[in-house]
């Protein structure tokens, strides 16, 4: 599993649904149903999940799935 | 010459909830909002204002009164009465004299507590302590808000959030610990997260400014909230001598319905355990909340007297006190 896979796993988890709806263009409120509370609790789990820590500044310009996945595995990396 | 030291436990509970219920329809036209908004936002559908003659100290005797009822204590037994309120426009008398007066513990010492909506957490803890010490032995703690009087009914932050109303219980000596240690902190560094944006000094010197009301950054809050809480919760359990298994209802700050589903998520509590969700019907009353949803917990046997509950304030400053208690 690479780190990309278990970043889906741990989204498609905390949201309950299925990994293959996490496409790069996936817009977390139009296709996801994201509102911004949900987008908080998102954040927060993943800092859990991972270690890390992502800024109110960060969240705010995620916008798609693989805006995301890209903070977190630059995270990760860091 | 020391006096007779005791456990502090709960001896009965009180609620006063204002006779007009406002739904959400009426608050959202000046917020440009809507009901289902405020209700995927918040999981309030309707919460009480207070009217003119509805007053702090109106309320607070209302819901004192029940609680020394329910408790079956002649109100000149009270040796201690606790207010805590965010809302009290005014300074002087203190508005613990004036209610101990009132509701007939007229020997009583009083004070006025404000922590915010931490603030029923807070005073029930130092209650607690004051029965534990042998510096009183009933105690009489309200909280009570007129949220209205200080939230602006047009900002889209709050204005559909909060509502008015007062809790009451009555603490006092027994056999078995009935309030257990508190675990309470604050975190100043975020202090303008909820907060009147300037003093009512500005007010007086500049006739021109607006009452000053209160303000919330609502994300930072939720966040700080879902982030920094669950191990406060967790440390009050151990304090008890708990685990979180122990734990029969969770009686969180009335907040948010969001905040109270993160918070139940993040404890890691019991499935079963009864969750308080009075703010669907009484918004957030801020001191006054938990005291309202044990009411209403005990009131629809949803709960029951004797089971383990654990206590969550969070609010302004930021503040926050937890406890377990044994309900009454």
């Amino acid at each position: 599993m690479t780190r990309a896979d278990e970043v889906r796993a741990a989204v498609a988890g905390h949201l309950g649904i299925e990994p293959e709806r996490l496409t790069e263009e996936a817009s977390l409120s139009q296709d996801l149903g994201l509102d911004s509370l949900a987008g908080i609790e998102l954040a927060t789990a993943l800092e859990n999940r991972f270690s890390l820590r992502i800024t109110d500044d960060e969240l705010a310009a995620v916008r798609t799935y693989g805006d995301l996945q890209r903070l977190v595995l630059r995270k990760v990396a860091a | 010459m020391a006096a007779r030291a005791h456990h502090p436990a709960l001896l009965g509970v009180g609620a006063y909830r204002p006779s007009r219920a406002v739904g959400n329809d009426e608050v959202a036209g000046p917020i440009r909002s809507s009901d289902e908004w405020i209700v995927s936002r918040s999981g309030i559908t309707s919460r009480g204002y207070a009217g003119p003659a509805e007053t702090l100290l109106d309320m607070a005797a209302a819901a004192a009164g029940k609680a020394l009822g329910e408790a079956g204590l002649p109100p000149g037994e009270v040796s201690l009465v606790l207010v805590t309120t965010m809302s009290n426009l005014r300074q002087a008398p203190p508005l613990a004299a004036e209610l101990a007066f009132r509701i007939g513990a007229t020997d009583a010492g009083a004070l006025d507590t404000g922590a915010g909506c931490a603030g029923f957490c807070y005073t029930l803890a130092v209650a607690a302590d004051a029965i534990r010490s042998g510096s009183a032995r009933h105690v009489v703690v309200v909280g009570v808000e007129r949220m209205t009087d200080i939230v602006d009914p047009t900002d889209r932050g709050t204005a559909f959030l909060f509502g008015d109303g007062a809790g009451a219980v009555v603490v006092g000596p027994a056999a078995e610990p009935g309030v257990g240690p508190v675990r309470w902190g604050s975190d100043g560094s975020k202090a303008a997260a909820i907060a009147q944006p300037y003093s009512w000094a500005a007010v007086r010197d500049d006739p021109a400014l607006p009452a000053p009301t209160l303000r919330m950054a609502g994300q930072e809050v939720f966040r700080w909230v879902v982030t920094a809480l669950a191990p406060i919760a967790t440390d009050a359990i151990r304090l008890a001598g708990l685990t979180p298994a122990d734990i029969d209802v969770f009686v969180p700050h009335q907040a948010n319905m969001r905040i109270t589903d993160s918070l139940v998520r993040g404890i890691g509590l019991r499935a079963d355990v009864v969750v308080a969700r009075d703010v669907a019907t009484a918004g957030n009353t801020s001191s006054a909340s938990i005291p309202l949803a044990i009411e209403r917990l005990l009131a629809s046997g949803q709960a029951r007297a004797g089971q383990r509950a654990l206590l969550l304030g969070f609010g302004s400053g930021l503040l926050y006190a937890a406890q377990v208690v044994r309900l009454p």
